[in-house]
Protein backbone atom coordinates (compact mmCIF):
# COMPACT_ATOMS: atom_id res chain seq x y z
CA UNK A 1 0.00 0.00 0.00
CA UNK A 2 2.59 2.44 0.59
CA UNK A 3 4.61 0.95 -2.23
CA UNK A 4 1.81 2.10 -4.09
CA UNK A 5 1.69 5.20 -2.94
CA UNK A 6 5.15 6.40 -3.26
CA UNK A 7 4.80 5.55 -6.45
CA UNK A 8 1.43 7.55 -7.41
CA UNK A 9 3.50 10.07 -6.06
CA UNK A 10 6.87 9.56 -8.31
CA UNK A 11 4.20 9.91 -11.34
CA UNK A 12 5.19 13.07 -12.78
CA UNK A 13 3.09 15.61 -15.84
CA UNK A 14 4.40 17.98 -18.05
CA UNK A 15 7.41 19.10 -20.25
CA UNK A 16 9.97 20.70 -17.98
CA UNK A 17 10.51 17.09 -16.64
CA UNK A 18 11.61 15.60 -19.92
CA UNK A 19 14.66 16.20 -21.30
CA UNK A 20 15.42 18.06 -24.39
CA UNK A 21 15.45 17.04 -28.13
CA UNK A 22 19.08 17.60 -28.19
CA UNK A 23 19.87 15.58 -25.56
CA UNK A 24 17.78 12.59 -27.06
CA UNK A 25 19.08 12.95 -30.80
CA UNK A 26 22.64 13.17 -29.14
CA UNK A 27 22.12 9.76 -27.16
CA UNK A 28 20.53 7.92 -30.61
CA UNK A 29 23.54 9.47 -32.49
CA UNK A 30 26.01 7.53 -29.69
CA UNK A 31 24.12 4.28 -30.18
CA UNK A 32 23.69 3.70 -33.49
CA UNK A 33 27.12 4.63 -34.17
CA UNK A 34 28.70 1.91 -31.88
CA UNK A 35 26.30 -0.51 -34.38
CA UNK A 36 27.64 1.52 -37.67
CA UNK A 37 31.16 0.95 -36.39
CA UNK A 38 30.82 -3.39 -36.33
CA UNK A 39 30.14 -2.99 -40.08
CA UNK A 40 33.73 -2.16 -41.48
CA UNK A 41 33.97 0.34 -44.16
CA UNK A 42 30.77 1.37 -44.97
CA UNK A 43 29.10 1.37 -41.67
CA UNK A 44 32.66 3.05 -40.32
CA UNK A 45 32.03 5.58 -42.77
CA UNK A 46 28.19 6.70 -41.48
CA UNK A 47 29.08 5.67 -37.87
CA UNK A 48 31.97 8.24 -37.34
CA UNK A 49 29.50 11.28 -38.50
CA UNK A 50 27.10 9.96 -36.23
CA UNK A 51 29.71 9.92 -33.07
CA UNK A 52 30.84 13.63 -34.47
CA UNK A 53 27.01 14.30 -33.95
CA UNK A 54 26.90 12.78 -30.83
CA UNK A 55 29.35 14.83 -29.53
CA UNK A 56 28.70 17.87 -30.66
CA UNK A 57 24.16 17.88 -29.99
CA UNK A 58 25.82 16.79 -26.67
CA UNK A 59 28.38 19.15 -25.84
CA UNK A 60 25.57 21.62 -27.06
CA UNK A 61 23.14 20.28 -24.99
CA UNK A 62 25.28 20.44 -21.59
CA UNK A 63 25.83 23.97 -22.12
CA UNK A 64 22.39 24.88 -22.82
CA UNK A 65 21.45 23.17 -19.68
CA UNK A 66 24.77 25.24 -17.70
CA UNK A 67 23.21 28.49 -19.14
CA UNK A 68 19.37 27.24 -17.75
CA UNK A 69 18.04 26.84 -20.88
CA UNK A 70 17.64 23.47 -21.14
CA UNK A 71 16.19 20.58 -18.77
CA UNK A 72 18.56 19.12 -16.04
CA UNK A 73 16.83 15.70 -16.79
CA UNK A 74 19.01 15.53 -20.69
CA UNK A 75 22.32 15.92 -19.12
CA UNK A 76 22.66 12.66 -18.15
CA UNK A 77 21.61 11.49 -21.91
CA UNK A 78 23.51 13.88 -23.28
CA UNK A 79 27.01 13.42 -21.12
CA UNK A 80 26.11 9.09 -21.93
CA UNK A 81 25.78 10.59 -26.11
CA UNK A 82 29.02 12.01 -25.67
CA UNK A 83 30.40 9.06 -24.30
CA UNK A 84 29.43 6.95 -27.00
CA UNK A 85 30.22 9.42 -28.97
CA UNK A 86 33.82 9.35 -28.35
CA UNK A 87 34.20 5.35 -28.11
CA UNK A 88 32.77 5.88 -32.20
CA UNK A 89 35.58 8.36 -32.50
CA UNK A 90 37.87 6.62 -31.65
CA UNK A 91 36.47 2.89 -33.69
CA UNK A 92 36.67 5.29 -36.13
CA UNK A 93 39.72 6.45 -36.20
CA UNK A 94 40.82 2.83 -35.70
CA UNK A 95 39.20 2.48 -38.93
CA UNK A 96 40.49 5.14 -41.16
CA UNK A 97 44.12 4.04 -40.07
CA UNK A 98 43.29 0.35 -41.58
CA UNK A 99 41.99 0.98 -44.47
CA UNK A 100 44.47 3.92 -44.95
CA UNK A 101 47.33 1.15 -44.49
CA UNK A 102 45.47 -1.61 -46.45
CA UNK A 103 44.88 1.01 -49.47
CA UNK A 104 48.58 2.19 -49.76
CA UNK A 105 49.74 -1.62 -49.44
CA UNK A 106 47.55 -2.57 -51.82
CA UNK A 107 45.89 -5.30 -50.13
CA UNK A 108 42.46 -3.30 -49.48
CA UNK A 109 40.55 -5.87 -51.68
CA UNK A 110 41.98 -8.78 -50.33
CA UNK A 111 41.70 -7.93 -46.67
CA UNK A 112 37.64 -6.80 -47.50
CA UNK A 113 36.86 -10.60 -48.95
CA UNK A 114 38.29 -11.96 -45.98
CA UNK A 115 35.79 -10.07 -43.59
CA UNK B 1 7.63 -21.87 -44.90
CA UNK B 2 9.81 -20.75 -48.18
CA UNK B 3 7.76 -17.65 -47.99
CA UNK B 4 8.68 -17.42 -44.76
CA UNK B 5 12.10 -17.92 -44.99
CA UNK B 6 12.33 -15.38 -48.27
CA UNK B 7 10.54 -12.42 -46.09
CA UNK B 8 12.51 -12.91 -43.11
CA UNK B 9 15.90 -12.55 -45.20
CA UNK B 10 14.52 -9.44 -47.28
CA UNK B 11 13.92 -7.69 -44.00
CA UNK B 12 17.45 -9.04 -42.19
CA UNK B 13 19.20 -7.86 -45.63
CA UNK B 14 17.63 -3.85 -44.89
CA UNK B 15 20.39 -4.14 -41.81
CA UNK B 16 22.70 -6.86 -42.07
CA UNK B 17 25.89 -7.91 -44.60
CA UNK B 18 24.19 -11.73 -44.57
CA UNK B 19 27.00 -13.17 -45.31
CA UNK B 20 26.77 -16.70 -45.01
CA UNK B 21 30.22 -17.79 -43.49
CA UNK B 22 29.41 -15.44 -40.98
CA UNK B 23 25.85 -16.88 -39.73
CA UNK B 24 24.36 -19.30 -38.02
CA UNK B 25 22.95 -22.52 -40.48
CA UNK B 26 21.77 -25.79 -40.72
CA UNK B 27 22.33 -27.70 -44.00
CA UNK B 28 21.23 -25.23 -46.60
CA UNK B 29 19.25 -23.04 -43.71
CA UNK B 30 20.66 -19.62 -42.79
CA UNK B 31 20.13 -17.05 -40.33
CA UNK B 32 18.23 -13.93 -41.91
CA UNK B 33 20.98 -12.01 -40.40
CA UNK B 34 24.72 -12.67 -39.46
CA UNK B 35 25.84 -13.87 -36.21
CA UNK B 36 26.36 -10.38 -34.64
CA UNK B 37 23.32 -9.21 -35.67
CA UNK B 38 21.63 -12.14 -34.45
CA UNK B 39 22.61 -11.62 -31.18
CA UNK B 40 22.12 -8.16 -31.14
CA UNK B 41 18.68 -8.17 -32.10
CA UNK B 42 17.76 -11.58 -29.95
CA UNK B 43 19.34 -9.50 -27.04
CA UNK B 44 16.85 -6.71 -27.79
CA UNK B 45 14.17 -8.16 -28.46
CA UNK B 46 14.13 -10.77 -25.58
CA UNK B 47 15.75 -8.12 -23.15
CA UNK B 48 12.65 -6.15 -23.37
CA UNK B 49 10.39 -8.82 -22.37
CA UNK B 50 12.21 -9.78 -19.77
CA UNK B 51 11.97 -6.14 -18.55
CA UNK B 52 8.52 -5.90 -19.08
CA UNK B 53 7.74 -9.19 -17.18
CA UNK B 54 9.60 -8.40 -14.19
CA UNK B 55 8.36 -4.62 -14.01
CA UNK B 56 5.07 -3.65 -14.92
CA UNK B 57 4.81 -0.33 -14.57
CA UNK B 58 6.00 2.15 -17.56
CA UNK B 59 9.50 3.75 -15.78
CA UNK B 60 10.78 6.92 -17.72
CA UNK B 61 14.06 7.76 -15.63
CA UNK B 62 17.30 7.55 -17.13
CA UNK B 63 19.66 4.83 -15.72
CA UNK B 64 22.72 5.58 -13.41
CA UNK B 65 25.80 6.54 -14.81
CA UNK B 66 27.00 2.83 -13.18
CA UNK B 67 24.60 1.50 -15.96
CA UNK B 68 24.96 3.46 -18.63
CA UNK B 69 29.18 2.93 -17.85
CA UNK B 70 28.30 -0.95 -17.98
CA UNK B 71 26.30 -0.59 -21.52
CA UNK B 72 29.50 1.14 -22.52
CA UNK B 73 32.09 -1.35 -21.27
CA UNK B 74 29.83 -4.08 -23.25
CA UNK B 75 29.93 -2.18 -26.07
CA UNK B 76 33.11 -1.91 -26.34
CA UNK B 77 34.13 -5.32 -25.74
CA UNK B 78 31.74 -6.06 -29.01
CA UNK B 79 33.74 -3.32 -31.00
CA UNK B 80 36.86 -4.67 -29.73
CA UNK B 81 36.11 -8.05 -31.26
CA UNK B 82 35.43 -6.58 -34.24
CA UNK B 83 38.32 -4.51 -34.80
CA UNK B 84 41.07 -6.91 -33.42
CA UNK B 85 39.48 -10.32 -35.59
CA UNK B 86 39.45 -7.48 -38.65
CA UNK B 87 42.61 -7.24 -38.09
CA UNK B 88 43.52 -10.72 -37.44
CA UNK B 89 44.89 -10.41 -33.66
CA UNK B 90 42.23 -12.66 -32.19
CA UNK B 91 40.30 -15.28 -34.21
CA UNK B 92 36.68 -14.59 -33.64
CA UNK B 93 33.88 -16.85 -34.41
CA UNK B 94 30.39 -16.97 -34.91
CA UNK B 95 29.92 -17.82 -30.64
CA UNK B 96 31.85 -15.57 -29.68
CA UNK B 97 30.49 -12.75 -32.19
CA UNK B 98 26.84 -13.91 -30.97
CA UNK B 99 27.37 -13.53 -27.61
CA UNK B 100 29.21 -9.70 -27.81
CA UNK B 101 26.60 -8.99 -30.00
CA UNK B 102 23.67 -10.43 -27.59
CA UNK B 103 24.75 -8.10 -24.19
CA UNK B 104 25.42 -5.28 -26.78
CA UNK B 105 21.78 -5.43 -27.33
CA UNK B 106 20.67 -6.87 -23.61
CA UNK B 107 21.69 -3.78 -22.46
CA UNK B 108 20.80 -1.18 -25.29
CA UNK B 109 17.03 -1.79 -24.03
CA UNK B 110 18.24 -0.18 -20.88
CA UNK B 111 19.31 2.62 -22.33
CA UNK B 112 16.27 3.26 -25.19
CA UNK B 113 13.02 2.43 -23.54
CA UNK B 114 13.25 4.48 -20.55
CA UNK B 115 14.16 6.86 -23.11
CA UNK B 116 11.23 6.20 -25.22
CA UNK B 117 8.29 5.89 -22.04
CA UNK B 118 9.97 9.64 -21.08
CA UNK B 119 9.10 10.95 -24.76
CA UNK B 120 5.51 9.25 -25.27
CA UNK B 121 3.66 9.09 -22.10
CA UNK B 122 1.95 11.60 -20.51
CA UNK B 123 2.39 9.87 -17.15
CA UNK B 124 5.33 7.58 -16.22
CA UNK B 125 6.99 6.56 -12.87
CA UNK B 126 9.80 8.60 -12.14
CA UNK B 127 12.17 5.95 -11.20
CA UNK B 128 15.20 3.67 -13.27
CA UNK B 129 14.32 0.23 -14.90
CA UNK B 130 15.92 -2.68 -12.75
CA UNK B 131 16.55 -0.20 -9.70
CA UNK B 132 16.51 -3.61 -6.93
CA UNK B 133 19.95 -5.33 -7.28
CA UNK B 134 17.69 -8.37 -6.84
CA UNK B 135 15.92 -7.13 -10.28
CA UNK B 136 19.21 -6.67 -12.24
CA UNK B 137 21.21 -9.65 -11.03
CA UNK B 138 17.50 -11.85 -12.33
CA UNK B 139 17.69 -9.70 -15.33
CA UNK B 140 21.40 -10.55 -16.29
CA UNK B 141 20.84 -14.04 -15.98
CA UNK B 142 18.29 -14.14 -18.10
CA UNK B 143 20.63 -12.96 -20.80
CA UNK B 144 22.99 -16.00 -20.06
CA UNK B 145 20.15 -18.19 -19.83
CA UNK B 146 18.95 -17.02 -23.53
CA UNK B 147 22.11 -16.72 -25.00
CA UNK B 148 22.67 -20.73 -23.78
CA UNK B 149 19.59 -21.52 -25.30
CA UNK B 150 20.29 -20.14 -28.78
CA UNK B 151 23.50 -21.92 -29.03
CA UNK B 152 22.27 -24.90 -27.56
CA UNK B 153 19.05 -25.26 -29.96
CA UNK B 154 19.39 -23.32 -33.26
CA UNK B 155 20.23 -26.44 -35.07
CA UNK B 156 16.96 -27.79 -33.98
CA UNK B 157 14.89 -24.41 -34.43
CA UNK B 158 16.81 -22.02 -36.51
CA UNK B 159 13.48 -20.59 -38.29
CA UNK B 160 11.76 -19.98 -34.60
CA UNK B 161 15.15 -17.87 -33.24
CA UNK B 162 15.57 -16.23 -37.17
CA UNK B 163 11.66 -15.34 -36.87
CA UNK B 164 12.75 -13.92 -33.38
CA UNK B 165 15.85 -11.98 -34.31
CA UNK B 166 13.90 -10.27 -37.38
CA UNK B 167 11.27 -9.13 -34.56
CA UNK B 168 14.35 -7.92 -32.93
CA UNK B 169 15.32 -5.98 -35.67
CA UNK B 170 11.89 -4.45 -36.46
CA UNK B 171 11.67 -3.31 -32.31
CA UNK B 172 15.34 -2.15 -32.59
CA UNK B 173 14.01 0.07 -35.22
CA UNK B 174 10.55 0.66 -33.84
CA UNK B 175 12.16 2.29 -30.81
CA UNK B 176 14.48 4.66 -32.17
CA UNK B 177 11.93 5.88 -34.71
CA UNK B 178 9.31 6.21 -31.66
CA UNK B 179 11.92 8.03 -29.80
CA UNK B 180 12.45 10.36 -32.56
CA UNK B 181 9.15 11.14 -33.39
CA UNK B 182 8.18 11.58 -30.16
CA UNK B 183 10.93 13.83 -28.94
CA UNK B 184 10.86 15.64 -31.95
CA UNK B 185 7.20 16.95 -32.62
CA UNK B 186 6.29 19.36 -29.33
CA UNK B 187 2.69 18.27 -30.24
CA UNK B 188 3.33 14.99 -29.93
CA UNK B 189 6.02 14.77 -27.01
CA UNK B 190 3.90 13.03 -23.63
CA UNK B 191 0.75 13.20 -25.34
CA UNK B 192 -0.12 9.22 -24.80
CA UNK B 193 -2.90 9.14 -22.52
CA UNK B 194 -4.81 6.19 -23.30
CA UNK B 195 -4.49 2.81 -24.37
CA UNK B 196 -5.55 3.36 -27.79
CA UNK B 197 -3.06 6.25 -28.47
CA UNK B 198 -0.54 3.78 -27.70
CA UNK B 199 -1.72 0.91 -30.08
CA UNK B 200 -2.07 3.42 -32.57
CA UNK B 201 1.44 4.59 -32.58
CA UNK B 202 2.25 1.41 -32.26
CA UNK B 203 1.05 0.35 -34.89
CA UNK B 204 2.29 3.08 -36.54
CA UNK B 205 6.12 2.51 -35.74
CA UNK B 206 5.78 -0.78 -36.60
CA UNK B 207 5.17 -0.09 -40.55
CA UNK B 208 7.22 2.90 -40.51
CA UNK B 209 9.65 0.41 -39.54
CA UNK B 210 8.88 -2.45 -41.75
CA UNK B 211 8.78 -0.27 -44.43
CA UNK B 212 12.04 1.58 -43.62
CA UNK B 213 13.57 -1.87 -43.33
CA UNK B 214 12.21 -3.14 -46.86
CA UNK B 215 13.23 0.14 -48.19
CA UNK B 216 17.17 -0.58 -47.29
CA UNK B 217 16.72 -4.28 -48.32
CA UNK B 218 15.81 -2.89 -51.73
CA UNK B 219 18.55 0.12 -51.72
CA UNK B 220 21.81 -2.60 -50.68
CA UNK B 221 20.03 -4.97 -53.71
CA UNK B 222 20.44 -2.36 -55.56
CA UNK B 223 23.61 -1.01 -54.98
CA UNK B 224 25.71 -4.09 -54.85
Amino acid sequence: MNDKAEEVKAEVVGSEERPGPMAIVALICGILSVICHCVPVAGSFIGFFLSVAAIVLGIIEIKRIGRGEGSVKGKGMAMAGIILGAVGIVFGIIWIVIISVASFAGVFGDWMNVY
Amino acid sequence: MQSLIDILSFLGGGLCHQRVERSFSVDILNMPVCSRCTGIYLGIFISLITIILLERRIKGEFPSLKIVLIAVGVFLIMGLDVVLSFLGIIESNNIIRLITGFFTGWFMVLLLLPLANNVMFERFVKKNYLDRKVKFLIWLLCGAVMAAAFIFTYQYALIFWGVVSILGMITFVLLILLILFFSLNRRLLGSIDSGRKYIISLIVGIVSAMALLSLFSYLRQFLI
